[in-house]
């Protein structure tokens, strides 16, 4: 069993502060569900996860099993276990699907270990075929010209032959047609076992359908206001986040004061310098 | 129809001349490894219906110049232009490529996949002309340029002369290192910094390997980009 926690972990985008304070604790074995509205951090919290260079992390700490995640690079976090289906995955032009597949499957043996070409091939082909992928996409180069379902199909596949501890699904149901929602739900609700855990972020209830989550998380102006079980996102479903904002005395325009502050504070600075000068 | 002749450049100066005859389809693979500083000249002319590739190579650090004047004299003439250069060191790797379009319903396509490593600079001046009267041409022109280190430079200009109305033509440039959101994908993946730039710089030559069919050029080809890397 492994554990990844999230404590007290502040966030920044180009000097804006995004998250302010966000905990949450994963079990293998557990699917979390992360909602909230548009642009409170989802997103952020995923990428930062996963080591994202945008993003820094002003204070708190993430840890899997204890040891300290933050100090680790992106490939390093990939290779102890973490794994994020992105919302807009990369193209690379030259490099094949399976060429990519297997280059990463490499990177994570251990010193002597090997990994026999047929042996990759009947994994790929059978997870191809769990997928219902279509045949050439293996063959093609990666996620070029891939429709947005084929590269959420796509990402779902490189989670599968990775096997990460804990995989990160950022709207991995944004932009699946109604089949590939369910054959993308049930295969990662396959996956779950005392070895492998999620963190779904979703906006919508149909993808828990599929996928058998544990826990739902709703996360707005930077931090997890509210936890429990699947009611709370039926009601979400139902009602939208306004109630919870009454309930929480939470204001929409809560960053206003912040952002009036440094633009005085510029001004401020700027008026000091000019003086300097003269 | 398999047509290809192989331009190894090796020697200083080397000039070449095609003459395509009616319908007849050829391949130009012209290949500088780098042993030699050398500036290579071709000229070709097309008539009816022929189909020129050439398919310009260089993996150098040595200063060195690729200068072509393709002439398509004659409707259905097409050419297709496919660079992919890799200058290192000091040198400065130019090349000046016109594609004169003549006659009407004639057809270029260039593609330029640039690669700058240290201290070196490549100079691409892709220039295509289309005359009064040449209706219904078309000119597609693309540059895309990785700077794999500070002090590399890549610089494209294209030049399109048009004197008639009635044509299609594009161009598109792309040119930076590496791309920082690329490079952060491959490594979610668990490729170390190292190994996922080099898949994408390799993959940035795969579309030119693609095309060879001569298993041992092609490996020989590939080997010379991976060793310069
Ligand atoms: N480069 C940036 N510069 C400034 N602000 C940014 C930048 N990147 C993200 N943000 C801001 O950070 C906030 C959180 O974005 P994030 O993508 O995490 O939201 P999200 O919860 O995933 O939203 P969605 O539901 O729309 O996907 C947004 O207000 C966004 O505008
Ligand atoms: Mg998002």
């Amino acid at each position: 069993m492994s554990k990844l926690q999230i404590i007290d972990l502040h966030v920044s985008v180009e000097g804006k502060e995004i998250l302010k304070g966000v905990n949450l604790e994963l079990n293998t074995g557990e699917f979390h569900v992360v909602m909230g509205p548009n642009g409170t951090g989802k997103s952020t919290l995923a990428a930062t996860i996963m080591g994202h260079y945008k993003y820094q992390v002003t204070s708190g700490q993430i840890l899997l099993d204890g040891e300290d995640v933050l100090s680790m690079s992106v490939d390093e976090r990939s290779r102890k276990g973490l794994f994020l289906a992105m919302q807009y995955p990369s193209e690379i032009t030259g490099v094949t699907n399976s060429d990519f597949i297997k280059t990463a499957m490499h990177a994570r043996l251990a010193e002597g270990e090997t990994l026999p070409l047929l042996k990759f091939i009947r994994s790929l082909d059978k997870a191809c075929e769990e997928l219902k992928m279509r045949e050439d996409l293996p063959h093609r180069y990666v996620n070029e010209g891939f429709s947005g379902g084929e590269k959420k199909r796509n990402e779902i596949l490189q989670m599968k032959l990775l096997k990460p501890k804990f995989a990160i699904l950022d709207e991995i149901d944004s932009g699946l047609d109604v089949d590939a929602l369910r054959i993308v739900g049930e295969n990662v609700n396959d996956m779950k076992s005392e070895n492998f855990g999620s963190l779904i972020i979703t906006h919508y209830e149909r993808l828990l359908d599929y996928i058998k989550a544990d826990y739902v998380h709703i996360l707005m102006n930077g931090v997890v206001v509210k936890s429990g079980g699947l009611e709370l996102m039926e009601k979400v479903d139902k009602e939208g986040y306004d109630w919870l904002k009454e309930e929480l005395g939470l204001d929409e325009l809560d960053d206003g004061p912040n952002i009036t502050n440094n633009i005085l504070g510029t001004c401020a600075v700027r008026n000091a310098m000019d003086k300097g000068d003269k | 129809m398999a047509n290809v002749v192989v331009e190894k450049v090796t020697n200083v100066c080397c000039s070449k001349e095609y003459f395509l005859e009616e319908n007849e389809h050829k391949t130009i693979i012209v290949f500088n490894d780098g042993s030699n500083s050398c500036a290579f000249n071709l000229q070709a002319v097309l008539k009816k219906g022929s189909v020129l590739n050439i398919y310009n190579v260089a993996t150098t650090d040595k200063t060195a110049s690729l200068n072509e004047t393709i002439a398509l004299e004659a409707e259905g003439a097409t050419c297709n232009v496919l660079n992919v250069l890799l200058v290192g060191g000091n040198a400065k790797l130019e090349s000046n490529i016109m594609l004169l379009h003549n006659c009407k319903e004639t057809v270029s396509d260039f593609a330029n996949y640039a690669i700058a490593v240290d201290e070196a600079l490549m100079v691409l001046n892709n220039n295509a002309k289309i005359v009064k009267g040449a209706s219904k041409s078309i000119v597609r022109q693309k540059a895309k340029g990785l700077t794999l280190s500070k002090g590399a430079k890549i610089k494209a200009m294209p030049n399109l002369y048009i004197d008639e109305y009635d044509v299609i033509a594009n161009h598109a440039a792309s040119i930076g290192s590496i791309s920082k959101e690329d490079l952060f994908y491959l490594m979610s993946r668990g490729l170390d910094e190292k190994e996922a730039s080099k898949l994408i710089v390799l993959g940035f030559v795969q579309p030119l390997l693609d095309r060879i069919d001569d298993v041992e050029l092609r490996k020989e080809i590939s080997e010379h980009f991976v060793s310069k890397l």
